[in-house]
């Protein structure tokens, strides 16, 4: 099954006729569907005339496809309601992650965002949330049937203080709701070392089929899908839950830099990583997307970077941190099989604090 | 709220942590909150009741635990939210 799950989440896989029977389809479909990877699987799947799947597996992928597509119009819808309120905006920001690689990286439906995130400096942190209140964003939660439910005060200074975050935003539109995190630091990087500052200084305008939005230039864009895939898969609330390693964030990585990085020179990018000090974060991302996506170990200028960018001590890559018990844990087996246990926490030992 | 002076904001400041502090402590200005039994839970307590006190909201900027280590630091904010006379912005 796990080869199975790789190749069909494979965005660049190649068209075979070669009889392919998967083990457990339950097993597969799941998979697909919890790692978000069910766009792509499913024109995949249309492509290889040798896989042998019931109907009633197929329908499923229709229908997980078809739920992507109405999602990928209603982002298209979000971010160009963001676009139109932050073209007020008199402090810099751009959109990160979903917002571009839903609606541009990607063709439409291979890729879902259930939110848009936002970053801006900590100092703006006022202005930004008082220009989604301007426009109609309310923080709380929402639930379907009931509309968006206030945050207390409680909760927003809870969130504030004890985990570095804010309440979502959400306003709803035409009965959908729109969800908007605020994000002001690179995931573990102290935002005393100017990195978002200087992220925020770099930025770019993009053309999008919902018209102009800014985001993180190329290098800065690849840095900060490595640090947050980084810090989910080495923090143990992540693990608890299994959220740490979904596959769809190695695609991007794996998509994006093949995109985009297509003949361009990735000094760049691999200056950056050094002035930036994320050499660790960016190794781990890269050197694990290429473990499972296994064609970019056939990308020269990916090898190369990894070789260039490798941390002497490589301990990092097979820990996992206890943010409040200032523990570290560890696995001891390859990543591939790391990532298809079901249950990652109970593998891990403790290493001390 | 009126406008109150620099030496009203500080007792009624201690006086609202000392409220809340671990018992048998006598609070002072340049106490830790950590020092004196605020936990990352009671902490929040602390900022809401100062909050309802003082009829302020804390800006999301304020909201960080660097910002907010002791009971000067949080004089020092509220002081500058009232205006307070003699109060000065701590820099970060």
């Amino acid at each position: 099954m796990d080869n199975l799950f790789f190749r069909l989440s494979d965005f660049f896989m190649e068209e075979t006729d070669e009889v392919m029977i998967p083990e457990s389809q339950e097993r597969l479909l799941g998979a697909l569907c919890l790692n978000r990877m069910g766009g792509i699987g499913y024109l995949n799947m249309r492509r290889l005339k040798g896989l042998k799947v019931s109907k009633e597996f197929r329908w499923t992928m229709e229908a997980v496809y078809n739920d992507n597509l109405r999602k990928y119009e209603l982002l298209l819808r979000d971010v160009g309601i963001l676009s139109e309120i932050f073209s007020k905006s008199t402090f810099a920001y751009a959109l990160l992650k979903g917002a571009y690689l839903s609606t541009m990286l990607y063709p439409k439906g291979c890729r879902v965002s259930n939110d848009i995130d936002i970053l801006v400096q900590e100092e703006d942190l006022s202005r930004c949330t008082g220009l989604l209140a301007e426009g109609g964003f309310v923080q709380g939660q929402y639930v379907r049937g009931k509309g968006i439910i206030p945050a207390t005060r409680r909760e927003i200074v809870m969130a504030r203080m004890n985990y570095g975050e804010t309440v979502p935003f959400f306003k709803v539109v035409d009965d959908e709701a729109i969800m908007v995190d605020i994000n002001f630091s690179l995931d573990y990087k102290p935002e005393e070392s100017g990195i978002v500052r200087k992220m925020l200084q770099r930025t770019r305008k993009v053309a999008g089929p919902s018209g102009e939005f800014v985001t993180l230039d190329r290098a800065d864009f690849m840095i900060q899908l490595c640090c947050h895939l980084y810090k989910e898969a080495t923090t143990i609330d992540w693990v608890m839950t299994g959220r740490d390693l979904l596959l769809y964030k190695f695609s991007d990585i794996y998509v994006f830099f093949t995109k985009e990085y297509q003949g361009k020179d990735y000094q760049l990018l691999k200056n950056r990583i050094f002035e930036y000090g994320v050499m660790k974060e960016c190794f781990y991302a890269l050197k694990n997307t290429a473990v499972v996506f296994e064609k970019l170990l056939q990308n020269e200028e990916y090898m190369k970077l990894l070789e260039e960018i490798q941390p002497d001590n490589l301990d990092f890559m097979k820990q996992i941190v206890c943010p409040k018990e200032k523990q570290v844990l560890s696995y001891d087996m390859e990543f591939k099989d790391w990532f298809m246990q079901k249950d990652r926490a109970g593998l891990l030992r403790n290493m001390g604090n | 709220m009126e406008k109150i002076g620099k030496e009203e904001l500080e007792k009624k400041v201690l006086e609202l942590v000392q409220s809340m502090a671990m018992e048998g402590i006598t609070v002072a200005q340049e106490d830790f909150l950590v020092d004196i039994g605020f936990n990352s839970l009671t902490k929040v307590d602390l900022i809401l009741a100062v909050e309802e006190e003082f009829n302020i909201e804390f800006c999301d900027e304020d909201l960080q635990p660097r910002k907010l280590k002791s009971v000067k630091d949080l004089i020092s904010i509220v002081g500058v939210y009232l205006s307070v006379e003699g109060i000065e912005e701590l820099k970060w």
